[in-house]
């Protein structure tokens, strides 16, 4: 029995084929696919590269439904380390690109994986210097006003 | 702007989510599009371990001064654990409320001070809080439940806290209708023996699992809804209950199992092999003065089996039962038997009560007919139908 195959197409007009039932995981591609079948998909905010990671976490998060035996649905355990390799592959623009992905196509797994990699890089900061450093976020509060919030808001725990 | 400033206030409140609140808090600092962005934490935990006095006071200042101006709509869960004692108990009751005040699901708070200190009196919008789900109290705390007391939405309460008057513990379960896990914590000097609480278990998951239910031997109601797991896991620990609503499947009870207490029993009439449970019951509750057989709430008739007649009448049958009701009477041949059995042994029954199934299987002027032309044991027993 031949899998329905679907087209996506990234920002730089890169068609990508995939199965319909790995593409289905992204809650909007399940939508646009009812919608407008047969139909190629234009992901036009998303890079080849991002679309390409997109589709490998889809590929191995996609629950084999067909009952063919197929070996290759992985136990959660596994699918979990398979998940920590994945995202510390990934430098931090592209993890935050593929966040973006991730909340964009409404794919919840992909972003609550996302979403943890970056809190576990910002809890790993020694201080707010090390996380603007690690993420570039400008500093645009006066000395002042620094000081101010570190009066109030620094506790011990 | 930075791609991860860039987020939506949403996206970003996930990722502090996954931080503790500590390190949310102290994004606060990185730029003013974070600034209050730890605000919309819909879960706060604060402790504070082995604190001095100075640091005790800044996290105290903090709290007072941040709490009253969070701005999640909801807080699903507020998580305090102070040790310390120089965390004045007032303040601690006024974040508890203004947490509450955000359709609190989740409390959680561990106090530990010296023994002088004063407990926490909590604030009374916790007695009538409608939103929670998880309360835990430890450590120094006043529990004392006022007048109008009513948990409708708590399922599990863990209470371990110096003070917990006794009228308060008796009090605990009649006002918190769904509990399903409860986990009390005694002290020296409390009196276990006292103890008499409405014990209730629904159990209809599909594992196997070990549970360890302690005896409980002033227990006075207990509530048994164990789908296909064995009963006399939980059974051999109430026998001193004198109400008892029970459904489980064909386990059979353990021989010796006595319930000498037991005064009303209500048994669910869905599974195959009721009857002989119910035969098997009644053999244990010499003492029994009512009987009730009906439908637990959403379960539904299956199929009835086949009734084996007990060898000897069960002694509360012919001794002491005086009040019989079937709800949901179909007047099926295995259903009349035990209806005519009861009636024809019970000599002191003084009410009989019948209602129709909305689905007889028997017109109900045949039912009617069939009921009056039985032996009943009782001159005096009231026959009502309805």
């Amino acid at each position: 029995m031949s899998k329905k195959m679907i087209v996506l197409k990234s920002s730089e007009g890169v068609s990508f084929v995939v199965e319909e039932a790995v593409a289905r995981q992204s809650k909007i591609i399940s939508f646009l696919v009812e919608e407008f079948p047969d139909r190629e998909l234009p992901l036009t905010n998303m890079t080849s590269e991002i679309l390409r990671k997109t589709i490998e976490y889809c590929k191995k998060h996609v629950v084999e439904d067909d009952g063919g035996g197929d070996s290759s649905s992985s136990s959660s355990g596994d699918l979990k380390e398979w998940d920590v390799k994945f995202v510390a592959e990934i430098d931090q623009p592209r993890l935050m690109d593929l966040l973006m992905a991730a909340n964009y196509l409404d794919i919840p797994s992909l972003l609550d994986v996302t979403c943890q990699k970056v809190a576990d890089t910002i809890a790993a900061c020694n201080d707010e210097k090390e996380i603007r450093a690690t993420f570039n976020i400008e500093n645009d509060f006066t000395e002042e006003e620094v000081e101010a919030i570190r009066m109030e808001n620094q506790y011990p725990i | 702007m930075d791609r991860i400033s860039g987020l939506s206030d949403e996206l970003l409140v996930k990722i502090l989510l996954l931080v503790p609140t500590k390190v949310a808090v102290s994004t606060s600092i990185l730029s003013k599009r974070w600034k209050y962005l730890w605000m919309w934490l819909p879960k706060l935990e604060f402790r504070n371990r082995h604190c001095s006095e100075p640091e005790s006071e800044r996290l105290q200042s903090f709290l007072d001064r941040n709490l009253p101006l969070h701005r999640a709509p909801v807080i699903e869960s507020f998580r305090l654990e102070l040790h310390s004692s120089h965390f004045k108990p007032e303040n601690i009751s006024m974040w508890v409320s203004t947490a509450l005040s955000h359709c609190l699901r989740e409390l959680d708070i561990t106090r530990v001070s010296h023994s002088s200190a004063k407990p926490i009196v909590l604030p009374s919008n916790l007695y009538t809080c409608k939103s929670l789900v998880v309360l835990k109290l430890k450590g120094d705390i006043l529990f004392d439940v006022p007048g109008m007391f009513s948990l409708p939405s708590l399922k599990t309460l863990v209470i371990s806290v110096r003070y917990l008057s006794e009228e308060t513990r008796q009090r605990l379960l009649s006002n918190c209708p769904i509990l399903e896990d409860l986990v009390l914590g005694l002290r020296d000097g409390d009196t276990t023996g006292k103890l008499t609480l409405y014990f209730k278990l629904v159990d209809h998951s599909s594992n196997d699992h070990y549970c360890l239910i302690e005896n409980m031997p002033c227990l006075i109601e207990a509530y048994l809804d164990c789908g296909s797991h064995d009963i006399n896991i939980v059974i051999g620990s109430i026998t001193s209950v004198k109400r008892l609503t029970i459904c489980c499947s064909e386990t059979m009870l353990d021989e010796g199992c006595v319930f000498n207490q037991l005064e009303h029993l209500e048994v669910c009439i869905c599974k195959e092999h009721f009857s002989n449970q119910l035969f098997q019951l009644l053999k244990a509750s010499s003492n029994l003065q009512g009987l009730c057989l009906y439908y637990m709430d959403g379960h539904h008739y299956e199929f009835i089996g086949h009734w084996n007649q007990p060898t000897t009448i069960p002694e509360c049958i012919s001794l002491s039962l005086q009040s019989f009701s079937w709800w949901n009477y179909t007047g099926i041949p295995e259903e009349r038997e035990i209806l005519v059995y009861i009636l024809k042994h019970a000599r002191h029954l003084k009410t009989a009560t019948i209602k129709s199934s909305q689905s007889p299987r028997v017109p109900e002027s045949e039912m009617l007919k069939e009921l009056e032309l039985s032996s009943r044991a009782s001159a005096a027993c009231q026959l009502m139908f309805e």
